[in-house]
C-alpha cells in the first residue's frame, strides 16, 4: 500500500431514525483516482460532506495526513487541502468566469501551490479561455461544471472531492470531463469522485468503493466491482445477480 | 463594448470607447460634482441643513452597502451603531471636551466594535434569523440608552453645543458657517463613496461578494466566512460611528427616542436608500439618500406650483416612500442606477445597430431614445 492520505474509520450520520452512512470504513492512497458509486441515497453525498465538514458525523472519524479532523469547520478542512465540489450551486453565478476564479485563487491557504503558475494558466487548463469575460450563469452548462472544478483546483487541493461531475453533461463533455480528471491527476493531486456514470467511473478510476443504503459493500479494482456479485445484486436486482451466478 | 449589464459594480472594463465615456463616466462624473454647489443652488438654511443630513445619510447608508448589498447580510442593527457613535461623540465631547479629530476615529470604532460584538453570536447563524438577532440587539441598546441614565440621562438625551474645530481660519460654526460645516461632511460623504470603491475592488470585497453569492461554496475553498462576515459587519460600523459625529454636531442632541437613529423608521428608510438607489453599484446609496431627503421636498415644490401647499407632510412622506420602495422593488430591482445603466446600454446599443442598418443619424438618436426610455419589449 502506498500512502495513506486520508482515513474514514466507522463514520456514521443519522438523520433521525435513517442512517444515511453506517460505519463506513474508507481509505484514499496518495495519487489514485477512487471512484464512489452507489444508488441513489445511498449515502454517497453524505459521506463527502461529513468529509469536508459541512455535515456533522454523528459516530466515527476522520484522520488527514495522520491527524484527526472530524469536528473541524468546512473551511478549516479545505485549508488543510480537502477540497469537494457541488452538483449543484457550483460556481459565484454573478460574476465572471475570470472574476470567479481569481477570487478562489486569491483566498488560498493551502501549502499546494506548485500545481499552477497563475491564474491565466488554470484558466487555459480547464479551456475556459473563450468564456473568461462571460458571467458565471450565461456559459453552458458543461463549462459551468469545469469553472466549478476550476475553483476548487484554484483554491490548491491536496485531495480533490468531486461530486457526480458528469451529471447532466452529453457524451462529449463526459469525454472532455475523463480527460480533464486525468490531467489532475497528473499534477500530483488525488482525486475521490462520486459518479452515476459508469463507464466514465471505470475508465478513470484506479479503485472503486461501493455503498447501498449508507453500508460499505463492495471495494475493489473496476474489473472485480463489475463482476462482484453484491454489486451487481444491488444495480440489476437480486433475480438477476442469481441467473448470473448460476451460469 | 460597453460590457454593463448584471455585473457586480465591480467589473474589470479592459476597452473604453466614446460609447463608455458618454455612456458612464461623463455623467457619473458630472453627477459626483452636483453637491459641490449644493450651499448655491439651494436657497435658505433649512434646505442647506436638509443637505447636511443627506450628507450624513450617505455615510451612514454606504456603511449598510457593504454589509448588506455586497455581504448579502441584512443587519437591522446598523442604525443603532450610528446611534452609539453620536452617544460616544455626546458623551466625550460633554465630559472632555475631545476635539474632532480624534473624536473621529474614536466614534468610528467605538461603533466597530459594537458590531464585532453583535456579529459574534449573530453570525453562529445566517438569513432571516440574523436579521431577527441584530433586530434584537437594536431594541436592546435603545432601552440600554433609555435606562442608564446616570450615562445617558435617560430620553432626555444628551444636547451639546459645539461644532467641530476649526481649521486655521475654516470654522465650522453650524449656527454661523453652516456651508463650511456642509463642505465638511460633504468631504467625509465623498471619502465614504471611495472606501465603499476600495473595497470592492479589493480582495477582501470580492470575498464580501463571494459570501453573498454563495456561502458554502465559498467555506468549501477554504475562506473563513464567518470572519470575513465580522470584517464587513465591523467596516460598515465605522462608517456609522464617524456619521454619529457629523450627526451630534449638525443636530447637537442625541436621544434614544423612535425619531433617533435607535428608531426604527431610519433602519427600513436606510435600506429604502440602498433599493431605490440601487444595490449593485457603488453610487446606488447616494441617490438614495439623495431622492428620500430630497423626494419629499421636490414633490411638495412641484404641488405648490399647482397651488397646493405643503401636501407631502412627514407622515405622508411615509406613504410616499412605501409606494416608491414597492415600485422600486417590482419594477427596478436593480435601482435607479441599474435602470439608467440599462437604459444608457439600451441607447448606444440602438444607435450602433440603427446606423450598421444605414439609418439616419437622427432617426437613429430619436429610436434609441424611445427605446431606452420605454423599457417595454426594447432592444432583447
Amino acid at each position: 500500500m502506498s500512502d495513506t492520505l486520508l482515513r474514514v474509520e466507522e463514520l456514521g450520520k443519522s438523520f433521525n431514525a435513517v442512517r444515511a452512512i453506517d460505519d463506513v470504513d474508507v481509505q484514499v492512497n496518495q495519487g489514485e483516482v477512487l471512484g464512489l458509486v452507489g444508488p441513489n441515497g445511498s449515502g454517497k453525498t453524505t459521506l463527502f460532506s461529513c468529509v469536508t465538514g459541512f455535515v456533522r458525523p454523528t459516530s466515527g472519524r476522520v484522520h488527514w495526513q495522520g491527524k484527526e479532523i472530524t469536528n473541524l469547520a468546512p473551511d478549516q478542512i479545505a485549508r488543510r487541502g480537502v477540497i469537494r465540489t457541488f452538483q449543484q450551486k457550483m460556481v459565484f453565478p454573478r460574476a465572471t468566469v475570470r472574476e470567479n476564479l481569481t477570487m478562489a485563487w486569491g483566498n488560498r491557504r493551502t501549502s499546494e501551490r506548485a500545481s499552477f503558475t497563475s491564474c491565466d494558466d488554470l484558466v487555459s487548463f480547464l479551456a475556459l479561455d473563450e468564456f473568461e469575460d462571460k458571467l458565471a450563469t450565461d456559459i453552458p452548462f458543461g463549462s459551468a461544471r469545469k469553472l466549478g472544478m476550476g475553483l476548487a483546483l484554484a483554491a490548491g487541493p491536496k485531495l480533490l472531492l468531486l461530486d457526480e461531475p458528469a451529471a447532466g453533461l452529453n457524451t462529449e463533455e463526459s469525454r472532455e470531463l475523463a480527460e480533464l480528471i486525468r490531467r489532475i491527476t497528473v499534477l500530483g493531486i488525488t482525486v475521490w469522485v462520486i459518479e452515476h456514470d459508469m463507464s466514465l467511473v471505470m475508465s478513470v478510476s484506479d479503485r472503486i468503493t461501493v455503498l447501498d443504503a449508507g453500508r460499505k459493500i463492495a471495494e475493489g479494482k473496476p474489473s472485480d466491482i463489475a463482476n462482484d456479485p453484491a454489486v451487481i445484486c444491488v444495480y440489476l436486482g437480486e433475480k438477476f445477480a442469481k441467473s448470473q451466478s448460476a451460469q | 463594448m460597453a460590457t454593463i449589464t448584471g455585473r457586480l459594480g465591480n467589473s474589470i472594463s479592459t476597452r473604453y470607447n466614446l460609447s463608455d465615456i458618454l455612456g458612464a463616466r461623463l455623467p457619473i462624473a458630472l453627477l459626483l460634482c452636483v453637491p459641490l454647489f449644493a450651499p448655491q443652488l439651494l436657497s435658505g438654511t433649512r434646505l442647506l441643513s436638509l443637505a447636511v443630513t443627506c450628507a450624513i445619510y450617505v455615510i451612514v447608508a454606504n456603511g449598510l452597502h457593504i454589509i448588506f448589498s455586497y455581504n448579502g447580510q441584512l443587519s437591522l442593527a446598523h442604525t443603532s451603531l450610528w446611534g452609539i457613535g453620536a452617544y460616544a461623540t455626546a458623551l466625550l465631547i460633554s465630559h472632555y471636551g475631545t476635539p474632532t479629530i480624534l473624536l473621529l476615529p474614536i466614534a468610528g470604532l467605538a461603533a466597530a466594535t459594537a458590531a464585532v460584538m453583535i456579529g459574534i453570536p449573530a453570525f453562529r447563524t445566517g438569513g432571516f434569523s440574523f436579521a431577527i438577532i441584530t433586530f434584537a440587539f437594536a431594541e436592546i441598546l435603545r432601552l440600554v440608552a433609555n435606562n442608564w441614565v446616570t450615562l445617558t440621562n435617560g430620553s432626555l438625551g444628551i444636547t451639546i453645543f459645539d461644532s467641530p474645530s476649526s481649521i486655521g481660519p475654516i470654522s465650522f460654526d453650524t449656527f454661523n458657517h453652516l456651508d463650511n460645516f456642509y463642505y465638511l461632511v460633504l468631504g467625509f460623504a465623498y471619502l465614504s463613496v471611495a472606501a465603499v470603491w476600495i473595497i470592492t475592488q479589493s480582495r477582501v470585497g470580492k470575498t464580501f461578494v463571494a459570501i453573498r453569492e454563495n456561502e458554502s461554496l465559498a467555506r468549501s475553498l477554504g475562506i473563513n466566512t464567518y470572519l470575513y462576515k465580522l470584517i464587513a459587519f465591523a467596516m460598515s460600523g465605522f462608517f456609522a460611528g464617524v456619521a454619529g459625529v457629523f450627526f451630534v454636531y449638525h443636530q447637537k442632541h442625541i436621544e434614544p427616542g423612535p425619531l433617533s437613529p435607535f428608531g426604527a423608521l431610519y433602519t427600513i428608510q436606510f435600506l429604502l436608500m440602498i433599493l431605490i438607489g440601487g444595490r449593485l453599484s457603488v453610487l446606488g446609496p447616494a441617490i438614495g439618500a439623495v431622492i428620500v431627503v430630497f423626494g419629499p421636498e421636490a414633490t411638495n415644490e412641484l404641488l405648490a406650483l399647482a397651488g397646493f401647499e405643503n401636501v407631502i407632510t412627514f407622515g405622508r412622506s411615509q406613504i410616499l416612500f412605501g409606494s416608491l420602495l414597492a415600485l422600486s422593488v417590482l419594477s427596478a430591482p436593480e435601482g435607479v442606477v441599474g435602470q439608467t445603466r440599462r437604459g444608457y446600454h439600451v441607447f448606444f446599443t440602438s444607435i450602433r445597430r440603427d446606423r450598421e442598418r444605414g439609418h439616419g443619424w437622427l432617426r437613429s438618436v430619436l429610436m434609441a431614445f424611445g427605446r431606452a426610455v420605454i423599457p417595454v419589449g426594447a432592444n432583447e
